[in-house]
């Protein structure tokens, strides 16, 4: 069972019998974008316990209120959700910082930092939606402010619709943002992660400077 | 001895990794006590992150399924607390009760801006922590609140007045 599942194609891609040892060395990657994907990860598994209580829309701020006060637990993973939130972006900065400091945006690379800087978009677009579900004042501005900033673009209306609802219901939550914030964006960025982690290998690695 | 070819290769393997040992043993006697390859160390690794894992179910169980929507009630016998049409305060709570048109009222004297337990004084809800004041029905009169404070049901129950307090505002 073990080795059949050994001898397939992507297990032997994402676990090599062997790799270029300079790739490993700690300063060639600083850990970054591992870290940045182990920050993704910590999101996505605490996130999914936020679904249990989260309520979009009206009741948003009261209900995370409620996960922090009152659910067992509630605040330490809303605190990790949170924490590897904004994490996960130091990391993504950081590790942008070294590949350009690596000059490892150049071909053969180039599309992998075409990629990752999508994955960097995505990101800072995700962080923000979550920031707007909390529900509070702070938020409930900030929607203004992003629904505004869009409505100037061509079709603004719709793309507003699309990404916040129709209407602006004054509490920063709303259905459509949550629809994005715990699916669409989470999916694409796993997709395009998967990609840019296969492009590295395809590359040839990681080479120290 | 009876051995294939496989046991004897494990044998010499193992024979081998011991001469290893032994000459790195006389290089530097450092690590005699504790010794571990990488590959066990790695396991080890594997299985704290396992039961690191594994302790957090308990509380990750108790955190799905508790009741958000559960009501807690408060119970007020009412020659405890003779109501008029003034707001009057059950004692270490932050519910206040009166007698309205429609019969017993309840109100929460929470600020809906940050949480701070408001004050009644002079026919005005008035928060200490960043001024905002609210009219007797708890309407917003001046910012930075801008929800009204919550209202609870009141049933009268025999000789008791029943206060839901909803933990959903």
């Amino acid at each position: 069972m073990a080795k059949s599942l050994r001898s397939i194609a992507f297990v032997q891609h994402i676990r090599p019998r062997s790799l270029p040892a300079h790739s490993l060395r700690f300063w060639a990657t600083l850990c970054m974008g591992g870290l940045s994907f182990l920050a993704f990860l910590v999101t996505v598994v605490t996130g999914m316990f936020l679904l249990f209580h989260y309520v979009p829309g009206e009741q948003a701020y009261n209900s995370v209120a409620d996960i922090v006060s009152l659910a067992p637990y509630g605040s330490i993973i809303r605190s990790l959700h949170y924490w590897a939130a904004q994490g996960m972006v130091l990391a993504i900065l950081l590790h942008m910082a070294r590949v350009v400091w690596h000059q490892a945006y150049r071909p053969p690379r180039e599309m992998n930092w075409i990629i990752g800087v999508f994955l960097f978009l995505l990101t800072l677009i995700l962080d923000f939606s979550g920031y707007l579900l909390r529900g509070d004042r702070q938020g409930a501005a900030a929607q203004e402010v992003a629904r505004g900033l869009l409505h100037g673009l061509p079709w603004g209306s719709s793309l507003t619709a699309l990404f916040f609802g129709a209407s602006d219901l004054g509490h920063g939550s709303s259905l459509t943002l949550y629809v994005w914030h715990v699916f669409i964006l989470p999916g694409t960025l796993l997709v395009l992660q998967l990609w840019h982690f296969w492009r590295v290998r395809r590359d040839g690695g990681v080479r120290p400077l | 001895m009876n051995l294939n070819k496989g046991a004897k290769h494990y044998i010499m393997k193992q024979e081998k990794l011991l001469g290893l040992k032994a000459k790195m043993e006389t290089k530097s006697n450092k690590s005699e006590q504790f010794e571990m390859s990488r590959r066990e160390l790695l396991r080890l690794g594997k299985a704290v992150v396992l039961l690191s894992m594994a302790s957090a179910v308990y509380p990750l169980s108790h955190y799905v399924v508790w009741d958000s929507h559960k009501q807690n009630q408060i119970v007020v016998a009412k020659k405890d607390l003779m109501l008029t049409s003034e707001w009057k305060r059950v004692a270490q709570s932050r519910v206040w009760l009166r007698y309205g048109a429609d019969g017993p009222e309840g109100i929460l004297a929470t600020c809906t801006h940050l949480g701070c337990e408001v004050n009644f004084e002079a026919g005005e809800w008035i928060c200490p922590c960043h001024g905002s004041r609210y009219d007797q029905d708890g309407r917003v009169v001046h910012g930075p609140a801008v929800k009204p404070l919550r209202r609870l049901k009141v049933k009268e129950i025999a000789n008791n007045y029943q206060v839901e307090i909803n933990n959903y505002g």
